[in-house]
């Protein structure tokens, strides 16, 4: 097996980048997947905590009154919204819609509004 | 390659098509359960414990459980494909990949079903 080359991009020269919209799109997507992964089992923990009886459902009601719990549930629950919404423009996407350079960036920036949206609808609505 | 091994189905296109697929139950799933929350201003047990309860949701849960194990575990192999050049770290970190996303689905389905 042959010896990778020296390796042109540096971190340094990925800030030194102009990126455009579907771009931050593109790896906010990948992000929020790698996030979410890691969630699993914290989610499957919860499921199975709040269904095992009254009295551990009413804890995790006291426990997400916490705001730092709220804080990470907030920030997951944005990550899922977010991944899903970004999910649809690439199913959109293999319909054949927004496949120009302009329908591309109006796409993109549909996510990112629509996210932010739900995000601080989330926020509210967890406060 | 370890890449094609460690993949879900080994072929390309399988695996794109799994993606969507799963990707459209998972969305389901999500879009299901905030209904229902929402739908809940305040949430008891016994409207959770209900829900969980019914067979149906069962089913429904047990479906969108292997979508998960399937589209994360696609996802995640994109990503360490992509960025874990070293053959031998990227097979490790693949194998406790699919450990885990294993251990999940079993976890998940002894929640289903357990006591």
């Amino acid at each position: 097996m042959h010896k990778l080359g020296p390796r042109n991009i540096s971190l340094l020269n990925l800030m030194r980048y102009q990126f455009p919209l579907p771009a931050l799109v593109s790896i906010l997507h990948r992000l929020s997947g790698l996030l979410l992964v890691l969630s699993i089992p914290g989610v499957l923990w919860l499921l199975q905590f709040s269904l095992h009886s009254a009295d551990t459902f009413e804890m995790l009601r006291m426990v997400f009154k916490c705001l730092w719990v709220k804080s990470v549930l907030w920030f997951v629950l944005s990550a899922l919204m977010y991944h899903v919404i970004a999910g649809i423009r690439h199913l959109i996407m293999d319909f054949g819609f927004f496949e120009t350079k302009l329908g591309a960036r109006c796409a993109s920036l549909g996510v990112l509004a629509l996210s932010l949206g739900v995000s601080i609808f989330l926020g509210v609505w967890l406060w | 390659m370890v890449n094609t091994v460690t993949g879900l189905t080994g072929s390309g296109l399988k695996d794109w098509w799994i993606q969507r697929l799963s990707a459209v139950i998972l969305a389901s799933y999500v879009i299901f359960l905030t209904a229902f929350i929402a739908l809940h201003a305040s949430l008891q047990f016994t409207d959770w414990q209900a829900l969980f309860s019914n067979q149906a949701f069962r089913i429904y849960s047990f479906f969108a459980i292997l979508s998960l194990v399937a589209h994360a575990w696609i996802g995640a192999w994109t990503i360490l494909t992509d960025y874990v050049h070293c053959s031998w770290i990227r097979g490790v970190l693949q194998c406790v990949l699919i450990a885990s996303l294993l251990s999940s689905c079993v976890w998940g389905v002894l929640i289903l079903w357990g006591a």
